[in-house]
């Protein structure tokens, strides 16, 4: 019983590491703070909860008792939490809170929902092995128990992390997980005990199944209905429309933000999708009219194919020889189902779903056309490989001569910024393709589209407009304006690009969050 | 970012002066936009700088969006113009980092100008609106923000509680 006890805590307390931010992922997101948050205070409160359990051990009379009622209480505790994170959260969290404010109201309410929510279970839990130590060792030795116990309760913390990532969330569901431990913990507690009656306590969990889950409503936009709601093992998704038709999928907190967007019926997606119909022109300027009739293009980031009307659209006559990869296969599963591509998109593109961008693009051809980045890890972090100088000299090497890499860059900086991200992408991409990079600013936001051409220059103005086909929205035209506009490398000195070993774009773009925030 | 932070703000009036002009060349798609700019980039300097010009081109670039273009253009025009403060005004409003200048212009504009047409007012009271209902919701969202700091260390004491709770409690 001792070995089931610590598998069963070992398995609950990494159980609740991992869901725990799940459970958190609607109301306060996913960053890289909230991440970090989660996972330091889980670990200080096993160091704090061993060392109590240590304490208690020396001075228990009834070390087995103390355990049990260590593991009901854990149950009590997370059923609790799993029960009073929405109530909290809503109490928290503004209406309409978009996600240039939300930096401060999330990093505080991320830790203070995960110290009142998980610390407690999983200090409770962590009480467990002192004691269980005690016990064991009135059979075995000292030395023989810590390591029963600890090996048992390593294995079980294994468990927990495999059976989370792996079959929790994408099959049974994040709370789901998390009642079914509290419901395994409250049994265990209550027969170690010796309190059989007590297991009945475990109906209260369960009861928890009967509510519906709050969590497809958080930090819903004005004016949206949910549609749909999944979780995988990368993030909380859900499909949201509003009452135009338009659909967005929307990832962890939501609030105004999308990770694809679908207009029924229409070509342009709206934002700085639509700058990306530029992309097949820049690419196609200069060469020879008559030697291809597709242009192969890999889209990194596919998620609903949003990408896809725009290019097509710029590439006319040609079509595409398109390759989208999308990390998250939940992500490609919502898009056929809510936002489908029509048909002629849908003959144009192959989507590779559950492969990493940067691992796949290695079995590329060395022909590409365009290349284009719309990657986020989260809702303004774009993942770290995929912004390093190596990164871009990676591109650049399956590029064609004039071949095309587009990013589409969120900043919380202001136009006149000084140096902040952008800058040091752009430096990265630099030393691969010079001067042969322009930016434009998409209008009204705070995003930037940055295309880099391999060795091939791009059009003037000029020539832009003679390029051009018509019924372009006329945002596009105002991101080429001049003033909108930024040619050539990085004119700064001391700017310093991303690379694989030291890569603080994580930090910077956290840090301009947070600068941005009321 | 995968966010459309889109700054919407209620749009002006054409302005009077404007009027006069053929404002009916506001252009619908890029490639006019483009044709536009080249078009005006190539007149005389001596047209470039005529104050009409330079407001109708103001008015194309706000109309379709290019920030930086509209701030080059009024540039040209001392914050004495009431259209140039105008425009300002609107540019202010894509971004929260300028809504307390939009929001300072429109005051200002409102006491130098407010003799002028009324739908030139009304417009500039509807933008004021708008950055005043902007403002007030960042100090909203501020001032909640503020509310939860103790928050974190509540919880703290919290978990002390707990934790003593379970040395004396527990066999």
């Amino acid at each position: 019983m001792t070995l089931l006890a610590a598998g069963l805590a070992g398995f609950a307390v990494l159980a609740v590491e991992i869901l725990g931010v799940h459970l958190l992922a609607p109301w306060f997101g996913t960053s890289a703070l909230v991440w970090s948050q989660q996972i330091g205070l889980v670990l200080a409160s096993i160091a704090f909860g061993g060392w109590l359990g240590g304490r208690l051990a020396n001075r228990s009379a009834a070390p087995m008792k103390a355990a049990a009622i260590c593991l009901f209480v854990g149950g009590v505790l997370l059923s609790s939490g799993i029960f009073l994170l929405e109530p909290f959260a809503e109490t928290l969290l503004p209406e309409g809170l978009t996600l240039d404010e939300a930096a401060g109201v999330f990093q505080r309410g991320a830790f203070t929902a995960a110290m009142l929510f998980f610390v407690p279970p999983v200090f409770m839990l962590s009480m467990l092995s002192p004691l269980l130590v005690q016990i064991r060792s009135a059979e075995r030795g000292p030395g023989r128990a810590a390591g029963d116990i600890s090996a048992v309760g390593t294995l079980g913390s294994l468990a927990g992390v495999l059976f989370s990532t792996f079959y929790a969330i994408p099959s049974l569901g994040v709370r789901l997980t998390l009642v079914l431990t509290c419901v395994a913990l409250l049994v265990a507690g209550a027969l170690l005990w010796g309190r059989k009656g007590l297991s009945a306590a475990a109906i209260l969990p369960l009861a928890l199944l009967m509510i519906p889950d709050p969590a497809s409503g958080a930090n819903l936009p004005v004016g949206a209905e949910v549609k749909a709601v999944a979780d995988s093992s990368y993030q909380h998704l859900r499909v949201i429309e509003f009452e135009d038709g338009e659909r967005w999928l929307q990832m962890n907190e939501g609030l105004d933000s999308f990770q694809s967007v679908w207009r029924p019926g229409q070509v342009w997606p709206g934002g700085y999708y639509d700058l990306f119909a530029l992309a097949p022109i820049y690419a196609r300027y200069q060469l020879p009219k008559d030697d291809v009739s597709l242009l192969k293009t890999w889209i990194l980031g596919f998620g609903a194919g949003s990408t896809m009307q725009p290019l097509m659209f710029g590439a006319a006559p040609l079509a595409l020889d398109a390759v989208g990869v999308e990390l998250d296969p939940a992500v490609v599963e919502l898009g056929n189902a809510w936002m489908p591509l029509s048909a002629e998109a849908a003959a144009q593109v192959e989507v590779v779903a559950g492969a990493d961008a940067r691992s796949l693009l290695q079995v590329a051809g060395d022909d590409l056309d365009i290349v284009l980045l719309d990657a986020y890890a989260r809702q303004f972090e774009i993942p770290l490989h995929l912004a390093t100088q190596e990164f871009f000299a990676e591109v650049y090497e399956h590029l064609r001569p004039g071949g095309l890499l587009v990013l589409n860059l969120g900043t919380t900086a202001s136009i006149d910024a000084e140096i902040g991200f952008v800058d040091r992408i752009r430096k990265g991409l630099e030393l691969s393709f010079g001067d042969n990079i322009r930016m434009h600013r998409v209008p009204r936001s705070r995003n930037w589209v940055v295309f880099a051409r391999r060795d091939f220059p791009f059009p003037s103005l000029h020539k832009l407009v003679d390029l051009l086909p018509s019924h372009v929205p006329v945002e596009v035209g105002s991101a080429c304006l001049p003033g909108q506009t930024r040619e050539g490398g990085v004119a700064k000195l001391g700017v310093m690009p991303f690379s694989d070993d030291l890569n603080p774009l994580l930090m910077q773009q956290t840090i301009e969050w947070w600068q941005e925030a009321p | 970012m995968k966010s459309l932070l889109l700054f919407l703000c209620a749009f002006f009036a054409v302005p009077s002066v404007v009027l006069a002009q053929d404002s009916s060349a506001v252009p619908v798609d890029a490639k006019q936009l483009l044709q536009l700019h080249l078009e005006w980039e190539a007149l005389p300097a001596s047209r470039r700088a005529d104050e009409l010009v330079i407001l109708e081109r103001a008015f194309v670039y706000l109309r379709s969006g290019a920030e930086g273009e509209v701030r080059k253009e009024i540039i040209n025009l001392t914050e004495e113009h009431p259209d140039a403060l105008r425009f300002a005004m609107q540019a202010d409003c894509w971004n929260p980092t300028n809504f307390a200048a939009g929001r300072d212009r429109s005051d200002v504009w409102l006491k130098r100008f407010s003799g002028r047409v009324d739908t030139e007012t009304r417009s500039v009271k509807s933008v004021q609106a708008y950055l005043g209902t902007a403002e007030t919701r960042r100090q909203y969202v501020h001032d909640r923000a503020a509310s939860t700091s103790w928050y974190p260390l509540g919880s703290v004491l919290l978990l002390l509680l707990l934790a003593t709770g379970a040395v004396r409690l527990l066999p």
